[in-house]
């Protein structure tokens, strides 16, 4: 829809100017309400809808939106609702849902909006099942849960014998030879598992943080940008997974969550409830999404992104001077695979850090293409993504 | 039946009363399972995102504002987690809720634009209870038609009966779209309802 192209035929036809045109394209966005037109764009919406609001007043119909019908109904605009209907819906909703307090003239039509919307609210739930215990025994679950957690920790190294100490040791030195190809086998599937725990955890978290945030994926401070995001703890407004500590700092979740047990350095409580950052780049188990200002996509966009990952193995590397193997998998789960979080709150699991449309995920597109040109190319943590398709998680 | 406000019991259960959310849960069950069903058109996926919804109120319960509302919150997340559900399933969102409204309804088998007059149409009667079953099944059809934003705003214009103000408050997106996105949502269910009373909407 353009404006602009409304005078494109005929040199003498009147033609708006770009920026009137623009006005109108905001002003028809906004539904006609010049006061929810982008302020760039106000002045010009405001004396347009002046000069639509002369003509409704005409006498040229039964509509006193006529030209606003009109209007939409060239641009294309449908379904679109009759001018009195769209005035009675407006009056019903205002009236809180009461067409009786709505105006006369517009009482019928509210009350057809009313009943409309009785029918769709008073659906059939069925029988009033357990469902209330359900969901109560859900959340005492996951209680109960968290606090085994806690238990568990508290519990190791208490009322422990030198007995039974000695019978475990014994019957692990004989079987470890034996055991140890499958224990390892099973340590890492159990790894994994809680890997993929803490993820859905985290989508959980943002879920909660976008119902808040206006959907926004979590973020320090609004003004963030423009710094080297590789920056761990050196700075809260610079680093990018300051961002997803967020996520901690607001008791989103708790920072064992953030912790994956591939990553012997993670903390699983603050150092300080001050903290606004892991401390180190050792600490950090999950690579974030980079953060670009406003191309930066939303928790449950139609676009599906990718929001998280397990550590990216590049960026160590290249913070050190060294070289770096994109194809390289996270060395959370040694070198096997990383857990993958979209911002649907699905959780994958690849084998290679490379997403289905051949996105590498722990680099910019712009560093894929150099390396794919001349195989070389130097990360240097100020890179951000080319739009919002371009997947690139740090640190 | 407790007086307290929806806030006040959040703030309550905050505070170790763990009575305050099984009322919470209590008052809003019918409401929200409505909503729910509406939304996903499932039984089954509505108790499942009734579940994730109030697991995520306990999760969320102590970074919620108090001097917001309750209800908005709920319904919020509830909406977040049956987006969330549906696109498992594999159902595609067609668009994003603060998008421009464009052919939302699509240019369908009616052929062209068409101005929705609610005079023209046999809305539902609420007090048929006879037929109170079929008349569910219809609406229900009439919404699974809509695509997910508009039947997103619709039902939360329905079920919570806010002010656009408010609803464009909490949906975090401009008082204009919301007006124009309701309208479309209005006009393409009525249309949708229209036509499955005339049984010509498969």
């Amino acid at each position: 829809m353009d404006a602009r192209n409304t005078s494109a035929k005929g040199e003498h036809a009147p033609a708006l100017s770009a920026a009137d045109a623009d006005a109108l394209d905001a002003l028809v966005e906004a539904g006609f309400d010049p006061a929810a037109v982008a302020e760039a764009h106000r002045p010009r919406a405001e004396r347009i809808a002046t000069l639509l609001g002369l003509l409704n007043n005409a006498p040229i119909g039964r509509s006193g939106r006529l030209v606003e019908d009109t209007l939409a109904h060239a641009l294309g605009l449908e379904p679109h609702l009759c001018a009195d209907d769209a005035a009675a819906l407006d009056a019903w909703l205002e009236a809180g849902g009461d067409a009786g307090r709505t105006p006369e003239p517009l009482r019928t039509r509210a009350e057809r909006h009313g009943a409309l919307a009785a029918a769709v609210c008073h659906c059939d739930t069925g029988k009033r099942d357990s469902l209330v215990d359900r969901t109560l025994a859900l959340v005492q679950a996951t209680i109960e849960r968290d606090a085994d957690s806690l238990d568990f920790e508290r519990a190791t190294g208490r009322r422990i014998r030198f007995a039974d100490v000695a019978s475990v040791a014994a019957v692990l030195l004989i079987g470890a030879s034996v055991l140890w190809p499958v224990l390892s086998s099973v340590r890492d599937q159990a790894r994994r598992i809680a890997c993929a725990a803490n993820l859905h955890g985290a989508a959980n978290a943002m879920s909660g943080y976008a119902s808040l945030n206006q959907n926004a994926l979590p973020m320090v401070t609004a003004s963030y940008g423009g710094g080297t995001w590789w920056n761990v703890g050196k700075g809260p407004d610079r680093s990018n997974s300051a961002n997803l500590y967020t996520l901690a700092r607001e008791k989103y979740l708790s920072l064992s969550s953030l912790a994956c047990p591939g990553n012997p350095n993670a903390p699983t409580v603050p150092a300080s409830p001050e903290d606004r950052d892991w401390r180190t780049l050792d600490e950090v188990s999950y690579s974030y999404r980079v953060i670009s200002g406003p191309q930066t996509p939303r928790w449950g966009d139609s676009t599906r992104v990718l929001v998280m990952a397990d550590r990216s193995p590049v960026v160590k590397r290249a913070v050190r001077g060294e070289r770096v193997n994109p194809e390289a998998s996270t060395p959370n789960h040694r070198g096997r695979g990383q857990h993958l979080l979209f911002n649907d709150g699905a959780v994958e699991w690849h084998t290679r850090p490379v997403l289905p449309n051949g996105d590498n995920i722990w680099l910019p597109r712009s560093l894929e293409r150099v390396l794919h040109q001349l195989s070389g190319g130097r990360l240097t943590g100020r890179e951000l993504p080319d739009g919002p398709d371009d997947a690139f998680v740090g640190p | 039946m407790d007086p307290r406000s929806d806030e006040k019991l959040v703030e309550a259960y905050r505070s170790g009363e763990s009575d305050a959310f099984r009322t919470l849960i209590e008052r809003h069950h019918d409401d929200l399972l409505r909503f729910l069903i509406r939304l996903t058109g499932d039984r089954a996926a509505a108790d499942d995102v009734f579940q994730e919804t109030f697991l995520q109120i306990h999760l969320s319960a102590d970074s919620f504002d108090v001097d917001r509302r309750f209800r908005p919150w709920l319904f919020t997340i509830a909406a977040n987690k049956a987006r969330d559900h549906l696109r498992r399933k594999g159902r595609r969102q067609e668009m994003e809720l603060s998008a421009p409204v464009g052919r939302a309804g699509g240019g369908d088998e009616f052929g062209g634009v068409q101005f929705v007059d609610l005079m023209e149409i046999d809305v539902p009667a609420p007090d048929a209870a006879a037929d109170a079953s079929e008349r569910d099944r219809l609406v229900q059809r009439a919404l699974d038609d809509l695509p997910l934003p508009l039947r997103e705003i619709l039902l939360l214009a329905y079920f919570q009966r806010l002010s656009y103000a408010q609803i464009a408050d909490d949906l975090g997106i401009p008082l204009g779209t919301v007006k124009s996105r309701l309208h479309a949502a209005v006009a393409a269910f009525a249309r949708k309802w229209k036509a499955s009373q005339n049984g010509d909407d498969r």
